[in-house]
């Protein structure tokens, strides 16, 4: 299950930050994708509530900054 | 952190103060890359109309604006206000503008959005709030979108920006709406 929405964070991210699924790693981060400006990052929320259907909250909003955030915000809510 | 009001995790937000004045603050407002999208930038600033602006609304309870810092540095990197606050019907008009450009590409904007959002309905009991921005601003309805306001209107060919009419579109957040993704489900 978890496998599978790394996947699709992966490639959700790949295609709004324009960049090879396979460089995407857990530290992925504004600091390690060149692409990953404030458009592309309110473009990979968007993407993601729509992808998972889900809404985030304004706190998990702020902390969507990494990969490994993104996974682990995106986790928590489909089990929860 | 110098007096702060709302604290975020990488800004925090505080009255402004005098020093501000004669620091960045005024440039900010002069310069047309960053006053682009603004409805009020033609007009040069200076110290001394923002002395004048400043001192109209330190006091104000219409109108709540705020610094926004860097929490580990303190600079000063733009400003954010809650306008137009009417007390009889509880709502008001949002707005922020990130003046230092180093900050304009990141998250800044996101996390000054969601401590303006706490402030008003959280803080300030408000019950409704605007949003105004022009068509040709992109990052705007994006922004917007993400925090859940809805598009309720515009003004078709409204404002100027280089030679072309742009729409004016308003957008609207209920207290109710912005509960429903904040407030831990019963």
């Amino acid at each position: 299950m978890n496998m599978l929405i790394k996947d699709q964070i992966k490639k959700i991210m790949s295609i709004v930050f324009e960049v090879d699924v396979n460089s995407i790693e857990d530290d992925s981060a504004p600091g390690t994708i060149e692409n990953w400006d404030s458009i592309r990052h309110m473009n990979l929320i968007v993407s993601i509530e729509e992808e998972f259907n889900l809404r985030f909250s304004d706190d998990e909003i702020t902390d969507l900054l990494s990969f490994k955030l993104v996974e682990s915000i995106v986790s928590k809510k489909i089990n929860n | 952190m110098i007096n702060p009001y709302a604290i975020g995790k990488r800004i925090y937000l505080r009255s402004p103060a005098e020093k501000d004045i004669e620091g960045k603050w005024y440039e900010w407002l002069s310069n047309p890359e960053i006053t682009q999208f603004l409805g009020d930038r033609y007009w040069p600033n200076s110290v001394e109309a923002q002395r004048a602006f400043y001192d109209s609304v330190k006091f104000s309870r219409d109108r709540l604006v705020l610094a926004i810092c860097n929490k580990e540095t303190d600079e000063h990197i733009g400003v954010c206000n809650l306008s137009s606050i009417s007390w009889v019907h509880r709502h008001a008009d949002i707005a922020f503008l990130v003046g230092e450009k180093k900050y304009q590409n990141g998250s800044a904007g996101i996390e000054i959005m969601a401590l303006l959002l706490d402030i008003a309905f959280r803080r300030l009991n408000l019950l409704n709030l605007r949003a105004t921005h022009v068509s040709c601003n992109p990052d705007t309805p994006l922004l917007l979108r993400i925090f859940g306001f809805k598009e309720v209107g515009k003004f078709e060919k409204f404002s100027n920006f280089n030679g072309v009419y742009a729409d004016t579109i308003y957008s609207q957040l209920s207290r109710e709406n912005w509960e429903m993704r904040n407030l831990p489900k019963k």
